[in-house]
């Protein structure tokens, strides 16, 4: 004889469903959040004495995109942190000491999803 | 007297239950994981396929003797397998990989809940009904 599925039974699929859909859509997220940031391009900008390098972000995801920005040159490290609304816009904006400029950069970002995935890209050498 | 195999057959509609059971479960615990391993680099899929046709055969097992207790040990095996297979491919939500030149390190462990906490609410009804199908026998 065939039984009746349980209640935890019924529960557990529509939280399976529920989290399925949820884990999708933030990996959907995520590939246009890389989509967007693969094309960004940071340009030096001298304004007076001092240098600064700029690059347009845009969150093209539905999730607020929180972005933390870290630049080493030579022994410095300049950060810039913000959080973009879901198809919003910000503009990246390093000031650098000019005598740093001729270091090899090394950059690492860290990114935020809605609070629900965050990542961490760097060198792979350190 | 006489004894035959048939006596034991399951009805027909079990069997295609079962097998639909499992095709699900292999489309979920096979096909998906060589997808996401087709797209997304650096991704190593060791022991996910042996383990998601593992998952796809309890499934089927468990459709083919509804009831029983062994139809029921293979479905928490399969319940636990996905739960094995989900922390571990993740590495418990903390995975790292390398992708052209850059080391990407994603912290899914909220994602990773998600996912588990159905799993283990669906072992404890399984547990539950294995409980009652005892229970019921004696």
């Amino acid at each position: 004889m065939e039984r009746n599925p349980g209640p935890l039974s019924l529960a557990s699929t529509a939280i399976w469903a529920a989290a399925l859909l949820i884990a999708a859509m933030v990996g959907l997220d995520l590939y246009l959040v890389s989509q967007g940031l693969g094309a960004v391009e940071f340009k030096a900008k001298q304004e007076g004495q001092s240098v600064y390098l700029e690059a347009p972000l845009r969150n093209r995801g539905y999730l607020p995109l929180g972005l933390n920005i870290t630049l080493r040159l030579c022994q410095h490290r300049y950060t810039w942190s913000s959080t973009i609304p879901p198809g919003g816009e910000a503009t990246a904006r390093l000031r650098v000491d000019p005598r740093d400029l001729g270091c090899k950069p090394r950059w690492s970002i860290g990114v935020r999803l809605g609070d629900l995935v965050s990542a961490e890209i760097r060198p792979a050498s350190g | 007297m006489t004894w035959s195999l048939r006596r034991y057959a399951p009805p027909p509609g079990r069997v295609w239950a079962a097998i639909a059971a499992a095709v699900w479960e292999a489309f979920f615990w096979v096909s998906i994981p060589y997808l996401v391993a087709a797209f997304v680099p650096g991704v190593d899929l060791g022991l996910v396929i042996p383990l998601g046709a593992l998952i796809s055969l309890c499934a089927g097992v468990e459709k083919l003797l509804p009831g029983h207790v062994v139809g029921a040990a293979f479905g928490l095996l399969g319940s636990a397998l996905k739960i094995f297979i989900i922390l571990g491919a993740t590495s418990w939500g903390t995975m790292s990989f390398e992708a052209e030149g850059r080391l990407v390190t994603l912290d899914v462990r909220l994602i990773d809940a998600l996912l588990t906490v159905p799993i283990v609410v669906s072992l404890v009804g399984k547990m539950l009904s294995v409980g009652v199908s005892v229970k019921e026998r004696r």
